[in-house]
Protein backbone atom coordinates (compact mmCIF):
# COMPACT_ATOMS: atom_id res chain seq x y z
CA UNK A 1 0.00 0.00 0.00
CA UNK A 2 1.31 3.39 -1.00
CA UNK A 3 -1.78 5.91 0.84
CA UNK A 4 -3.40 4.21 3.84
CA UNK A 5 -6.25 6.29 5.37
CA UNK A 6 -6.87 5.05 8.80
CA UNK A 7 -10.18 6.10 10.15
CA UNK A 8 -9.78 9.70 9.68
CA UNK A 9 -12.52 12.05 11.68
CA UNK A 10 -12.61 15.30 10.94
CA UNK A 11 -15.39 18.51 12.68
CA UNK A 12 -14.84 22.14 12.37
CA UNK A 13 -15.64 23.93 15.25
CA UNK A 14 -19.09 25.56 15.98
CA UNK A 15 -19.46 28.68 14.17
CA UNK A 16 -20.66 31.44 16.91
CA UNK A 17 -23.53 29.39 19.04
CA UNK A 18 -23.90 26.73 16.09
CA UNK A 19 -23.56 23.35 16.30
CA UNK A 20 -20.13 21.39 15.78
CA UNK A 21 -19.79 20.50 11.82
CA UNK A 22 -18.91 16.82 11.41
CA UNK A 23 -17.46 16.54 8.00
CA UNK A 24 -15.49 12.82 8.24
CA UNK A 25 -16.66 10.32 9.79
CA UNK A 26 -14.11 7.78 10.05
CA UNK A 27 -12.86 6.93 6.24
CA UNK A 28 -10.56 4.63 6.10
CA UNK A 29 -9.11 3.54 2.31
CA UNK A 30 -5.78 1.75 1.41
CA UNK A 31 -4.32 2.70 -2.25
CA UNK A 32 -1.75 0.91 -4.29
CA UNK A 33 1.20 2.66 -5.76
CA UNK A 34 0.22 3.25 -9.59
CA UNK A 35 -3.54 3.45 -9.70
CA UNK A 36 -5.60 6.08 -10.41
CA UNK A 37 -8.48 6.37 -7.74
CA UNK A 38 -11.44 8.54 -8.33
CA UNK A 39 -13.37 10.28 -4.78
CA UNK A 40 -16.86 10.72 -5.40
CA UNK A 41 -19.79 11.75 -3.63
CA UNK A 42 -22.08 14.68 -3.01
CA UNK A 43 -20.85 18.25 -2.64
CA UNK A 44 -20.43 19.78 0.84
CA UNK A 45 -19.17 16.04 1.50
CA UNK A 46 -16.29 16.75 2.24
CA UNK A 47 -13.85 15.46 -0.36
CA UNK A 48 -11.99 18.53 -0.42
CA UNK A 49 -11.35 18.28 3.11
CA UNK A 50 -9.95 15.10 2.77
CA UNK A 51 -7.56 15.92 -0.06
CA UNK A 52 -6.47 18.94 2.22
CA UNK A 53 -5.66 16.39 5.00
CA UNK A 54 -3.44 14.28 2.79
CA UNK A 55 -2.05 16.98 1.79
CA UNK A 56 -1.20 18.25 5.24
CA UNK A 57 -2.81 21.36 4.97
CA UNK A 58 -5.63 20.57 7.72
CA UNK A 59 -5.03 18.46 10.81
CA UNK A 60 -7.53 15.55 11.00
CA UNK A 61 -9.16 15.53 14.55
CA UNK A 62 -8.69 11.71 14.58
CA UNK A 63 -7.01 9.11 12.64
CA UNK A 64 -3.88 8.99 10.19
CA UNK A 65 -2.42 9.16 7.00
CA UNK A 66 0.62 6.80 6.03
CA UNK A 67 1.98 7.34 3.24
CA UNK A 68 4.71 4.36 1.94
CA UNK A 69 4.24 3.18 5.59
CA UNK A 70 5.10 6.35 7.66
CA UNK A 71 2.85 8.88 8.79
CA UNK A 72 2.05 12.35 7.00
CA UNK A 73 2.28 15.48 8.91
CA UNK A 74 2.15 18.49 7.52
CA UNK A 75 2.68 19.59 4.01
CA UNK A 76 5.58 17.75 2.17
CA UNK A 77 6.95 17.57 -1.21
CA UNK A 78 5.94 13.78 -1.52
CA UNK A 79 2.43 14.31 -1.89
CA UNK A 80 1.16 17.05 -4.46
CA UNK A 81 -2.29 18.88 -5.08
CA UNK A 82 -3.78 20.30 -7.96
CA UNK A 83 -6.39 22.63 -7.24
CA UNK A 84 -9.64 23.63 -9.20
CA UNK A 85 -9.00 27.04 -9.42
CA UNK A 86 -5.25 26.34 -10.67
CA UNK A 87 -3.89 28.27 -7.68
CA UNK A 88 -0.91 29.34 -10.57
CA UNK A 89 1.30 32.78 -9.51
CA UNK A 90 -0.32 35.37 -10.71
CA UNK A 91 3.89 37.32 -11.08
CA UNK A 92 5.27 34.06 -12.70
CA UNK A 93 5.69 33.09 -16.06
CA UNK A 94 4.45 29.26 -17.10
CA UNK A 95 8.35 28.68 -17.03
CA UNK A 96 8.39 30.13 -13.68
CA UNK A 97 5.32 28.58 -12.63
CA UNK A 98 6.80 25.04 -13.69
CA UNK A 99 10.32 25.69 -11.79
CA UNK A 100 8.73 26.80 -8.00
CA UNK A 101 8.87 23.92 -6.55
CA UNK A 102 12.40 22.58 -7.94
CA UNK A 103 13.35 26.39 -6.94
CA UNK A 104 12.11 25.59 -3.42
CA UNK A 105 13.99 22.61 -3.26
CA UNK A 106 16.68 24.14 -4.20
CA UNK A 107 18.05 23.39 -7.71
CA UNK A 108 19.94 25.67 -9.88
CA UNK A 109 18.60 28.09 -12.13
CA UNK A 110 19.82 26.50 -15.35
CA UNK A 111 19.14 22.76 -14.30
CA UNK A 112 15.47 23.89 -13.34
CA UNK A 113 15.10 25.91 -16.54
CA UNK A 114 16.10 23.05 -18.34
CA UNK A 115 13.20 20.64 -16.26
CA UNK A 116 10.84 23.14 -17.20
CA UNK A 117 11.21 23.33 -20.66
CA UNK A 118 11.09 19.97 -20.94
CA UNK A 119 7.21 19.92 -19.22
CA UNK A 120 6.34 23.19 -21.54
CA UNK A 121 7.10 20.85 -24.23
CA UNK A 122 5.70 17.60 -23.10
CA UNK A 123 2.55 19.72 -21.94
CA UNK A 124 1.80 21.17 -25.20
CA UNK A 125 2.59 24.98 -23.24
CA UNK A 126 5.57 25.46 -25.92
CA UNK A 127 5.03 29.64 -27.45
CA UNK A 128 3.69 30.26 -23.74
CA UNK A 129 6.63 29.88 -21.83
CA UNK A 130 6.96 33.73 -20.89
CA UNK A 131 2.99 33.86 -20.71
CA UNK A 132 1.74 35.14 -17.30
CA UNK A 133 -1.31 32.98 -15.99
CA UNK A 134 -4.24 35.49 -16.73
CA UNK A 135 -2.65 35.45 -20.52
CA UNK A 136 -3.64 31.63 -20.97
CA UNK A 137 -7.05 30.01 -21.16
CA UNK A 138 -7.66 27.72 -18.59
CA UNK A 139 -6.93 24.78 -19.87
CA UNK A 140 -3.80 26.12 -20.22
CA UNK A 141 -3.52 27.30 -16.62
CA UNK A 142 -4.68 23.57 -15.26
CA UNK A 143 -1.56 22.30 -17.44
CA UNK A 144 0.28 24.11 -15.86
CA UNK A 145 -0.56 23.92 -12.50
CA UNK A 146 -0.27 19.64 -13.30
CA UNK A 147 3.15 20.24 -14.89
CA UNK A 148 4.42 22.06 -11.68
CA UNK A 149 2.83 19.60 -9.18
CA UNK A 150 4.40 16.27 -12.01
CA UNK A 151 7.57 17.92 -11.97
CA UNK A 152 8.72 17.05 -8.38
CA UNK A 153 7.78 13.49 -8.85
CA UNK A 154 5.83 13.66 -6.09
CA UNK A 155 4.54 9.73 -4.73
CA UNK A 156 1.17 11.19 -4.59
CA UNK A 157 -1.12 13.50 -6.47
CA UNK A 158 -4.10 14.55 -5.61
CA UNK A 159 -6.25 16.24 -7.61
CA UNK A 160 -9.12 18.46 -6.51
CA UNK A 161 -11.72 18.66 -9.11
CA UNK A 162 -9.19 20.15 -11.81
CA UNK A 163 -11.24 20.11 -14.53
CA UNK A 164 -14.43 20.97 -12.65
CA UNK A 165 -14.43 24.82 -14.41
CA UNK A 166 -13.35 23.92 -18.39
CA UNK A 167 -16.03 23.63 -20.66
CA UNK A 168 -16.77 20.09 -21.60
CA UNK A 169 -14.71 19.83 -25.04
CA UNK A 170 -11.45 21.42 -23.00
CA UNK A 171 -12.40 19.12 -20.48
CA UNK A 172 -12.61 15.83 -22.54
CA UNK A 173 -9.42 16.59 -23.97
CA UNK A 174 -7.30 17.07 -20.66
CA UNK A 175 -8.96 13.88 -19.28
CA UNK A 176 -7.22 12.33 -22.51
CA UNK A 177 -4.02 13.95 -22.20
CA UNK A 178 -3.93 13.52 -18.33
CA UNK A 179 -4.39 9.85 -18.97
CA UNK A 180 -1.53 9.65 -21.75
CA UNK A 181 0.73 11.58 -19.12
CA UNK A 182 -0.31 9.09 -16.65
CA UNK A 183 0.06 6.33 -18.52
CA UNK A 184 3.83 6.68 -19.10
CA UNK A 185 4.61 7.73 -15.61
CA UNK A 186 2.67 5.86 -13.74
CA UNK A 187 1.70 8.53 -10.65
CA UNK A 188 -0.58 7.18 -7.68
CA UNK A 189 -3.68 10.05 -8.13
CA UNK A 190 -6.79 10.32 -6.25
CA UNK A 191 -8.21 12.54 -8.06
CA UNK A 192 -11.92 14.08 -6.25
CA UNK A 193 -14.76 14.55 -9.09
CA UNK A 194 -18.53 14.71 -8.46
CA UNK A 195 -18.85 14.05 -12.13
CA UNK A 196 -19.80 10.05 -12.31
CA UNK A 197 -18.73 9.75 -16.33
CA UNK A 198 -14.82 11.50 -15.75
CA UNK A 199 -14.41 9.14 -12.77
CA UNK A 200 -15.69 5.90 -14.91
CA UNK A 201 -13.70 7.34 -17.64
CA UNK A 202 -10.24 8.10 -16.33
CA UNK A 203 -10.01 5.28 -13.23
CA UNK A 204 -9.04 2.00 -11.91
CA UNK A 205 -11.06 1.93 -8.49
CA UNK A 206 -13.79 4.81 -7.88
CA UNK A 207 -14.57 5.51 -4.02
CA UNK A 208 -18.26 6.85 -3.54
CA UNK A 209 -18.44 8.75 0.04
CA UNK A 210 -21.62 9.48 2.04
CA UNK A 211 -23.18 12.73 2.76
CA UNK A 212 -21.58 14.23 5.68
CA UNK A 213 -20.44 13.17 8.17
CA UNK A 214 -18.78 11.54 4.87
CA UNK A 215 -17.35 7.74 4.95
CA UNK A 216 -16.92 5.32 2.31
CA UNK A 217 -19.94 3.50 1.26
CA UNK A 218 -18.74 1.80 -1.77
CA UNK A 219 -15.86 0.94 -3.95
CA UNK A 220 -16.05 0.17 -7.41
CA UNK A 221 -13.62 -1.54 -9.85
CA UNK A 222 -13.37 -0.03 -13.59
CA UNK A 223 -12.29 -3.25 -15.51
CA UNK A 224 -12.80 -1.51 -18.96
CA UNK A 225 -9.72 -1.85 -21.16
CA UNK A 226 -7.51 1.04 -21.82
CA UNK A 227 -7.83 2.85 -24.02
CA UNK A 228 -11.14 3.54 -23.01
CA UNK A 229 -14.56 3.91 -24.95
CA UNK A 230 -16.21 6.59 -22.47
CA UNK A 231 -19.90 4.38 -24.06
CA UNK A 232 -18.39 1.12 -24.02
CA UNK A 233 -20.90 -1.47 -21.98
CA UNK A 234 -18.16 -2.21 -19.22
CA UNK A 235 -18.11 2.08 -18.75
CA UNK A 236 -22.01 1.48 -18.47
CA UNK A 237 -22.16 -0.91 -16.22
CA UNK A 238 -20.52 0.77 -14.08
CA UNK A 239 -21.45 4.15 -14.28
CA UNK A 240 -24.88 2.54 -13.36
CA UNK A 241 -24.12 0.78 -10.34
CA UNK A 242 -22.24 3.92 -8.85
CA UNK A 243 -25.72 5.95 -9.87
CA UNK A 244 -27.73 3.66 -8.12
CA UNK A 245 -25.53 4.04 -5.14
CA UNK A 246 -25.24 7.79 -5.32
CA UNK A 247 -29.21 7.82 -5.74
CA UNK A 248 -29.31 5.79 -2.30
CA UNK A 249 -27.59 8.68 -0.74
CA UNK A 250 -29.91 11.38 -2.15
CA UNK A 251 -33.03 8.95 -0.84
CA UNK A 252 -31.97 8.53 2.33
CA UNK A 253 -31.54 12.09 2.86
CA UNK A 254 -34.81 12.48 1.52
CA UNK A 255 -36.72 10.19 4.28
CA UNK A 256 -34.75 12.21 7.28
CA UNK B 1 -1.79 66.53 -31.80
CA UNK B 2 -2.54 64.14 -28.99
CA UNK B 3 -0.62 66.68 -26.49
CA UNK B 4 -2.35 69.43 -27.53
CA UNK B 5 -5.89 67.60 -26.85
CA UNK B 6 -4.63 66.46 -23.40
CA UNK B 7 -3.11 69.73 -22.20
CA UNK B 8 -5.29 72.64 -24.41
CA UNK B 9 -7.39 73.81 -21.26
CA UNK B 10 -4.29 74.45 -19.09
CA UNK B 11 -2.79 76.11 -22.05
CA UNK B 12 -5.91 78.32 -22.52
CA UNK B 13 -5.78 78.93 -18.54
CA UNK B 14 -2.16 80.06 -18.91
CA UNK B 15 -3.00 82.60 -22.17
CA UNK B 16 -6.08 83.94 -20.32
CA UNK B 17 -3.96 84.47 -17.10
CA UNK B 18 -1.09 86.10 -18.98
CA UNK B 19 -4.06 88.39 -21.32
CA UNK B 20 -5.56 89.73 -18.03
CA UNK B 21 -2.17 90.00 -16.12
CA UNK B 22 -1.26 92.56 -19.44
CA UNK B 23 -4.32 94.21 -19.41
CA UNK B 24 -3.45 94.83 -15.80
CA UNK B 25 -6.43 93.04 -13.96
CA UNK B 26 -4.28 91.91 -11.37
CA UNK B 27 -1.75 93.87 -9.96
CA UNK B 28 1.59 92.16 -10.33
CA UNK B 29 2.48 92.27 -6.67
CA UNK B 30 -0.40 89.91 -5.55
CA UNK B 31 -0.47 88.12 -8.87
CA UNK B 32 2.49 88.09 -11.58
CA UNK B 33 1.90 86.75 -14.87
CA UNK B 34 3.24 83.72 -16.04
CA UNK B 35 5.92 85.22 -18.22
CA UNK B 36 7.15 86.79 -15.14
CA UNK B 37 6.80 84.03 -13.48
CA UNK B 38 8.86 81.98 -16.03
CA UNK B 39 11.52 85.02 -15.69
CA UNK B 40 11.15 84.33 -11.89
CA UNK B 41 12.41 80.88 -12.32
CA UNK B 42 15.65 81.91 -14.51
CA UNK B 43 16.54 84.69 -12.21
CA UNK B 44 16.05 81.73 -9.42
CA UNK B 45 18.90 79.94 -10.88
CA UNK B 46 20.89 82.85 -12.66
CA UNK B 47 21.08 85.26 -9.29
CA UNK B 48 19.78 82.68 -6.56
CA UNK B 49 17.23 83.28 -3.14
CA UNK B 50 19.03 85.14 -1.14
CA UNK B 51 21.61 86.16 -4.02
CA UNK B 52 24.17 83.54 -4.31
CA UNK B 53 22.27 80.51 -3.07
CA UNK B 54 20.69 79.27 -6.26
CA UNK B 55 17.66 77.38 -7.32
CA UNK B 56 19.41 73.94 -7.99
CA UNK B 57 21.06 73.52 -4.74
CA UNK B 58 17.69 74.12 -2.90
CA UNK B 59 16.26 71.81 -4.83
CA UNK B 60 19.23 69.22 -4.10
CA UNK B 61 18.56 69.60 -0.19
CA UNK B 62 14.90 69.14 -0.55
CA UNK B 63 15.54 65.87 -2.31
CA UNK B 64 18.02 65.17 -0.40
CA UNK B 65 16.16 65.17 2.68
CA UNK B 66 13.00 63.32 1.31
CA UNK B 67 15.29 60.83 0.33
CA UNK B 68 16.84 60.14 3.36
CA UNK B 69 13.13 60.47 5.28
CA UNK B 70 11.27 58.44 2.62
CA UNK B 71 13.96 55.79 2.27
CA UNK B 72 14.19 55.19 5.84
CA UNK B 73 10.37 54.55 6.15
CA UNK B 74 10.32 52.21 3.26
CA UNK B 75 13.39 50.05 5.03
CA UNK B 76 11.37 49.67 7.90
CA UNK B 77 7.76 50.10 6.95
CA UNK B 78 7.57 47.63 4.10
CA UNK B 79 9.74 44.61 6.09
CA UNK B 80 6.99 45.27 9.29
CA UNK B 81 3.99 45.54 6.91
CA UNK B 82 5.02 42.05 5.77
CA UNK B 83 5.14 41.07 9.10
CA UNK B 84 1.83 42.20 10.31
CA UNK B 85 0.04 41.37 7.36
CA UNK B 86 1.30 37.42 7.63
CA UNK B 87 1.22 37.11 11.48
CA UNK B 88 -2.15 38.13 12.97
CA UNK B 89 -1.53 37.79 16.28
CA UNK B 90 0.84 40.38 15.82
CA UNK B 91 -1.18 42.52 13.66
CA UNK B 92 -4.10 42.41 16.70
CA UNK B 93 -1.22 43.46 19.13
CA UNK B 94 0.75 46.74 16.73
CA UNK B 95 -2.67 48.03 14.80
CA UNK B 96 -4.08 49.77 17.66
CA UNK B 97 -0.90 51.63 17.99
CA UNK B 98 -0.48 52.72 14.63
CA UNK B 99 -4.42 53.24 14.10
CA UNK B 100 -3.54 55.91 17.24
CA UNK B 101 -1.12 57.55 15.96
CA UNK B 102 -1.76 57.56 12.05
CA UNK B 103 -4.99 60.35 12.79
CA UNK B 104 -1.59 62.77 14.02
CA UNK B 105 -0.82 65.23 10.29
CA UNK B 106 2.69 65.10 10.16
CA UNK B 107 3.46 68.36 10.75
CA UNK B 108 1.85 68.16 14.10
CA UNK B 109 5.24 66.62 14.67
CA UNK B 110 7.25 69.37 13.84
CA UNK B 111 7.27 71.18 17.31
CA UNK B 112 8.26 68.17 19.20
CA UNK B 113 10.44 66.56 16.43
CA UNK B 114 12.84 69.84 16.30
CA UNK B 115 13.16 70.11 20.18
CA UNK B 116 14.20 66.31 19.58
CA UNK B 117 16.31 66.70 16.81
CA UNK B 118 16.99 70.81 16.81
CA UNK B 119 16.62 72.15 13.42
CA UNK B 120 18.17 70.83 10.27
CA UNK B 121 18.10 67.79 8.30
CA UNK B 122 17.53 65.02 10.96
CA UNK B 123 13.98 66.91 11.99
CA UNK B 124 13.09 67.49 8.71
CA UNK B 125 13.98 63.98 7.68
CA UNK B 126 12.26 62.40 10.73
CA UNK B 127 9.03 64.34 9.30
CA UNK B 128 9.06 62.86 6.26
CA UNK B 129 9.83 59.45 7.68
CA UNK B 130 6.51 59.99 9.18
CA UNK B 131 4.69 61.29 6.30
CA UNK B 132 5.83 58.32 4.36
CA UNK B 133 5.72 55.54 6.89
CA UNK B 134 1.86 55.33 7.33
CA UNK B 135 0.25 54.87 3.95
CA UNK B 136 3.50 52.17 3.02
CA UNK B 137 3.10 50.53 6.22
CA UNK B 138 -0.71 50.31 5.77
CA UNK B 139 -0.79 49.43 2.14
CA UNK B 140 1.74 46.72 2.83
CA UNK B 141 -0.55 44.72 5.31
CA UNK B 142 -3.53 45.47 2.64
CA UNK B 143 -2.17 44.01 -0.02
CA UNK B 144 -0.27 40.94 1.92
CA UNK B 145 -4.02 40.52 3.71
CA UNK B 146 -5.48 40.46 0.19
CA UNK B 147 -3.00 37.77 -1.12
CA UNK B 148 -5.42 34.52 -1.86
CA UNK B 149 -4.83 31.85 1.16
CA UNK B 150 -4.58 28.62 -2.00
CA UNK B 151 -1.40 30.75 -3.28
CA UNK B 152 0.11 30.20 0.17
CA UNK B 153 -1.22 26.25 -0.29
CA UNK B 154 -0.14 25.98 -2.66
CA UNK B 155 3.62 27.13 -2.38
CA UNK B 156 3.71 24.48 0.94
CA UNK B 157 2.70 21.82 -1.59
CA UNK B 158 5.29 22.39 -3.29
CA UNK B 159 7.67 22.67 -0.58
CA UNK B 160 8.03 26.07 0.77
CA UNK B 161 9.02 27.35 4.28
CA UNK B 162 7.55 30.21 5.89
CA UNK B 163 10.57 32.12 4.90
CA UNK B 164 9.93 30.81 1.27
CA UNK B 165 6.16 31.91 1.34
CA UNK B 166 6.98 35.23 2.61
CA UNK B 167 9.46 35.67 0.21
CA UNK B 168 7.78 34.16 -2.87
CA UNK B 169 3.86 34.69 -2.39
CA UNK B 170 3.53 37.35 0.02
CA UNK B 171 6.01 39.55 -1.57
CA UNK B 172 5.08 39.72 -5.10
CA UNK B 173 0.99 39.26 -4.25
CA UNK B 174 1.82 42.38 -2.25
CA UNK B 175 3.89 44.35 -4.52
CA UNK B 176 1.21 46.26 -6.23
CA UNK B 177 0.12 47.60 -3.21
CA UNK B 178 3.57 48.23 -1.86
CA UNK B 179 4.00 50.25 -4.67
CA UNK B 180 0.39 52.09 -4.46
CA UNK B 181 1.88 52.65 -0.45
CA UNK B 182 5.01 53.92 -1.90
CA UNK B 183 3.77 56.43 -4.49
CA UNK B 184 1.42 57.80 -1.42
CA UNK B 185 4.06 57.67 0.75
CA UNK B 186 6.06 59.64 -1.40
CA UNK B 187 3.80 62.33 -2.52
CA UNK B 188 3.06 62.90 1.19
CA UNK B 189 6.94 63.50 1.95
CA UNK B 190 7.39 65.34 -0.19
CA UNK B 191 4.42 67.85 0.26
CA UNK B 192 5.45 67.42 4.43
CA UNK B 193 8.95 68.15 3.23
CA UNK B 194 7.89 71.73 2.05
CA UNK B 195 5.79 72.74 4.94
CA UNK B 196 9.05 71.45 7.19
CA UNK B 197 11.16 73.73 5.34
CA UNK B 198 9.02 76.61 6.21
CA UNK B 199 9.82 76.63 9.73
CA UNK B 200 12.17 73.55 10.11
CA UNK B 201 15.21 75.85 8.00
CA UNK B 202 16.50 78.80 9.49
CA UNK B 203 19.20 79.17 7.15
CA UNK B 204 20.92 77.46 4.22
CA UNK B 205 18.87 75.72 1.40
CA UNK B 206 15.64 73.71 0.73
CA UNK B 207 12.77 74.61 -1.61
CA UNK B 208 10.45 75.75 1.27
CA UNK B 209 13.08 77.94 2.59
CA UNK B 210 13.42 79.37 -0.30
CA UNK B 211 10.32 80.88 -0.79
CA UNK B 212 9.98 81.66 2.94
CA UNK B 213 12.58 83.72 1.94
CA UNK B 214 11.14 85.53 -1.20
CA UNK B 215 7.98 86.08 0.66
CA UNK B 216 10.19 88.29 3.62
CA UNK B 217 11.48 90.24 0.86
CA UNK B 218 8.00 90.76 -1.43
CA UNK B 219 8.92 88.77 -4.60
CA UNK B 220 5.41 86.63 -5.83
CA UNK B 221 7.09 85.92 -8.97
CA UNK B 222 10.50 83.92 -7.08
CA UNK B 223 7.45 82.68 -4.73
CA UNK B 224 5.30 81.10 -7.33
CA UNK B 225 8.15 79.76 -9.60
CA UNK B 226 9.47 77.65 -6.75
CA UNK B 227 6.28 76.55 -6.20
CA UNK B 228 5.87 75.47 -10.11
CA UNK B 229 9.11 73.89 -9.17
CA UNK B 230 7.73 71.63 -6.48
CA UNK B 231 4.67 70.78 -8.25
CA UNK B 232 6.72 69.66 -11.40
CA UNK B 233 9.38 68.18 -9.10
CA UNK B 234 6.69 65.80 -7.35
CA UNK B 235 5.03 64.95 -10.68
CA UNK B 236 9.01 64.03 -12.17
CA UNK B 237 9.45 62.10 -8.81
CA UNK B 238 5.74 60.41 -9.14
CA UNK B 239 6.36 59.33 -12.83
CA UNK B 240 10.03 57.81 -12.02
CA UNK B 241 8.43 55.36 -9.03
CA UNK B 242 5.27 54.86 -11.86
CA UNK B 243 8.00 54.22 -14.15
CA UNK B 244 9.97 51.66 -11.74
CA UNK B 245 6.51 50.06 -10.97
CA UNK B 246 5.71 49.00 -14.86
CA UNK B 247 9.39 47.23 -14.40
CA UNK B 248 8.91 45.35 -11.15
CA UNK B 249 5.57 44.73 -11.73
CA UNK B 250 5.03 43.15 -15.27
CA UNK B 251 1.95 41.18 -14.62
CA UNK B 252 0.23 43.79 -14.10
CA UNK B 253 1.16 45.98 -16.66
CA UNK B 254 0.09 43.57 -19.20
CA UNK B 255 -3.39 42.82 -17.32
CA UNK B 256 -4.18 46.36 -17.90
CA UNK B 257 -2.58 46.14 -21.86
CA UNK B 258 -4.92 43.29 -22.10
CA UNK B 259 -7.87 45.55 -20.94
N1 LIG C 1 -12.17 25.62 7.41
C1 LIG C 1 -13.47 25.29 7.54
N2 LIG C 1 -14.19 25.73 8.60
C2 LIG C 1 -15.49 25.40 8.73
N3 LIG C 1 -16.17 24.64 7.87
C3 LIG C 1 -15.52 24.15 6.80
C4 LIG C 1 -14.14 24.46 6.57
N4 LIG C 1 -13.76 23.86 5.42
C5 LIG C 1 -14.84 23.22 4.95
N5 LIG C 1 -15.90 23.38 5.78
C6 LIG C 1 -17.23 22.78 5.60
O1 LIG C 1 -17.06 21.40 5.47
C7 LIG C 1 -17.98 20.87 4.54
C8 LIG C 1 -17.26 20.08 3.50
O2 LIG C 1 -16.54 20.94 2.67
P1 LIG C 1 -15.66 20.43 1.44
O3 LIG C 1 -14.64 19.49 1.95
O4 LIG C 1 -15.17 21.63 0.73
O5 LIG C 1 -16.73 19.66 0.57
P2 LIG C 1 -16.64 19.12 -0.93
O6 LIG C 1 -15.26 19.37 -1.42
O7 LIG C 1 -16.96 17.68 -0.85
O8 LIG C 1 -17.66 19.85 -1.72
C9 LIG C 1 -18.75 22.05 3.98
O9 LIG C 1 -20.00 22.12 4.63
C10 LIG C 1 -17.90 23.23 4.32
O10 LIG C 1 -18.70 24.36 4.53
MG1 LIG D 1 -14.56 20.55 -3.02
Amino acid sequence: MTLELQDIYKSFPAESGGEVLEVLGGISAGLERGRFVSLIGPSGCGKTTLLRIIAGLEPASRGRVLLGGQPLSGPSRRVGLVFQQYALMPWRTTLGNIEMGLEMAGQGREERRAAAREYVEAFGLAGFENSYPHQLSGGMQQRVAIARTLILQPELVLMDEPFGSLDSQTRNALQEFLLSVWRQRQDTIVFVTHNVDEAVFLSDEVLVLSRRPARVVARFSVEAPRPRDRTSRASNQVRREILSVLKEQQEQVGLV
Amino acid sequence: MKMLRRWWLPLAILLAWQGLCSLEVFPPYKLPSPLAILAGLVDLEARGMPPGQRLHWHLFYSLLRVAIGFTSAALIAVPLGLLLGASSSLRRLISPLIELLRPVPPLAWIPISILWFGIGLPSAGFIIFLGAFFPIVLNTITGVTSVSPVLVEAALTLGASRREVVKKVLLPGALPNIFTGLRIGLGIGWMTLVAAEFTGVKSGYGLGYMIMTARDIQRPEAIMAGMVVIGLTGLLIDGLVRLLQRRLVPWQRSRANDA
